[in-house]
């Protein structure tokens, strides 16, 4: 009855979080460099960096499908880590639009766009790994006020995220600049910001689950 | 003359096929087991319950049927096909029906055709037992899931735990609810057979019900499967298990005793004790409507449709 494969699936899961926090690292590195200033070309390594880094998560995303498919869980449990997964690339795949948007329409972000989002990233980074803490949590052993404490955090650095993000997009729109270019970097600031979102709608799914399981 | 109790084993093929549905209904249509292992198990475990502990019902029964007036192997054909016909007509018409209660009023009707009416008085012990088999569900059903809550709730919050729990749960209530479901309605489909009718040995009326229920669930189980097991997922996993056990404890003691009851019946009165406790309204007027509709109006139904065909067909 304690079948082997929910241990792989744990393991994988456990995997694909470190190589999507990978992704995102990369991400918060590359765009640092960017705003300071940086050529087309240097843009498009950090973009293969992120690439590799980003199909590694999805290579582990997959392996996790295919022992879903195969069993081993019990089609709640499976429908839920199906959907977690599926959220946990996004983070990955927002961190890989992000540098892509850059480097396609050529932008070239305003100093004053440094600050806001290395905050949002620092916020972003701390939230990821109170929900790695979580996660690990949901295929071992936890207890409720512990990962209900966990979730309100995490809910919490998204609350914040958005206090950033909008005082940005504020600030930017005061700016004496060109529409477009307001619009541009609005929809880069949004991205930025979203990767929180993506953390705290996981979170939600956990919930889901946590009020699932009690009696 | 020994093909008279294949009006019995149609109606144990119809019972098998409609109530293996709350035993594994709810494991099967969430996926948790597959269909086919649910009714390998309930098949056999239904046969198993009948020969192990299905005699005391048959006895009960077979003696209740005789002293209503049902003398003869005929007769005892008649009313059952007459049982029979009542819960195809009333499965037709999406109304609420259980077996045992179209039996005793099948068998009234057919003392009613003799001017007998002993079957009348001597009924109320399996009115007090229908009546009976949802509250007790209820009960156990309420203390089972204190119980749980009490001393189970943290460690469901293990992974691997809750997922043993609701995996072997699930098969072992349904075994367990097969088991019971065979050791009391056995006596539905073979009872009357019994006894000073003759047509069977106690031995060999176990034997048949058992193996005719099982026809049914291996046969025609699917499409009822789906649609029982959906009402009690409304209710959280471990809840939908609570629910299934407490059903078959009651039923189960319904053997025991010797009175044939309704499965579908205790599984809705465990889901009303589980939702007591949760402080949800689940007692739905409309359900309450159904169960009490089957008490009365299934027998009356079922004793009109055996006393027409008798007197049709029988009496002349």
């Amino acid at each position: 009855m304690f079948h082997p494969k929910s241990k792989e699936i744990e393991k994988l899961l456990n995997f694909q979080a470190d190589a999507v926090m990978e992704v995102f690292g990369c991400y918060d590195r590359s765009i640092v460099y960017i705003i300071n200033g940086c050529e087309k070309e240097e843009i498009a390594l950090f973009m293969k960096e992120i690439r590799a880094a980003e199909k590694k998560a999805d290579n582990i995303r997959h392996q996790i499908l295919r022992q879903l498919i195969e069993g081993g869980l019990l089609p709640d449990s499976r429908k839920l880590f199906a959907h977690i997964i599926e959220r946990i690339d996004d983070i990955a795949n927002v961190c890989e639009d992000i540098i892509e948007e850059i480097y396609l329409q050529e932008l070239h972000l305003d100093k004053s766009l440094l600050s806001p989002i290395v905050s949002i990233n620092g916020i972003t980074r701390v939230q990821f790994g109170i929900l790695q803490k979580a996660l690990g949590a949901i295929v071992s052993n936890y207890k409720t006020n512990d990962l209900y404490a966990m979730i309100q955090e995490i809910e919490k650095k998204e609350a914040e995220v958005d206090t950033i993000e909008h005082d940005a997009i504020h600030y930017l729109f005061e700016q004496d600049m060109e529409l477009a270019k307001k619009l541009q970097y609005k929809a880069i600031i949004r991205l930025v910001g979203h990767v929180a979102d993506v953390i705290e709608d996981i979170s939600d799914q956990i919930e889901i689950m946590m009020m699932t399981r009690n009696v | 003359m020994k093909w008279i109790f294949l009006s019995g084993s149609l109606l144990g093929w119809g019972l098998g096929a409609n109530d293996a549905a709350n035993v594994f209904g709810a494991a099967v249509y969430t996926k948790i087991i597959k269909y086919r292992t649910a009714i390998l198990c309930a098949a056999v475990f239904t046969i198993l319950g009948a020969l192990i502990d299905g005699s005391r019902g048959i006895e009960k029964l077979g003696d209740y049927a005789f002293e209503s007036g049902v003398r003869t192997p005929m007769e005892a054909f008649y009313v059952m096909l007459a049982a029979g016909l009542t819960v195809f007509l009333m499965t037709l018409l999406k109304l609420p029906i259980s077996t045992s209660q179209a039996v005793i009023g099948a068998i009234i009707g057919c003392g009613a055709t003799h001017g007998a009416y002993e079957g009348f008085a001597k009924g109320g012990q399996f009115l007090s037992a229908w009546i009976a088999t949802p509250l007790g569900a209820l009960a156990i059903a309420y203390i089972l899931y204190s119980l749980v809550q009490r001393f189970l709730n943290d460690m469901l919050n293990r992974f691997h735990f809750y997922e043993f729990i609701i995996r072997g749960g699930y098969l072992i209530a349904g075994i367990m609810g097969s088991y019971a479901l065979g050791a009391n309605n056995v006596a539905n489909v073979t009872a009357i057979f019994t006894g000073k009718i003759g047509v069977l040995s106690i031995e060999t009326a176990q034997l048949i019900g058992g193996i005719s229920i099982a026809m049914g669930i291996l046969t025609f189980s699917k499409p009822v499967m789906s649609t029982v097991g959906e009402g009690i997922t409304q209710l959280s996993p471990i809840a939908g298990l609570i629910a299934v056990i407490s059903a078959a404890i009651t039923v189960y003691i319904y053997a025991r005793i010797g009175i044939p009851v309704s499965t579908s019946q205790a599984v809705v009165g465990a889901i009303v004790g589980i939702g007591i406790k949760n402080g949800m309204q689940t007692i739905r007027l409309k359900v309450v409507r159904s169960i009490a509709l089957g008490w009365v109006g299934t027998p009356a139904i079922a004793g009109v449709v055996s006393y027409a065909i008798l007197k049709i067909f029988f009496r002349g």
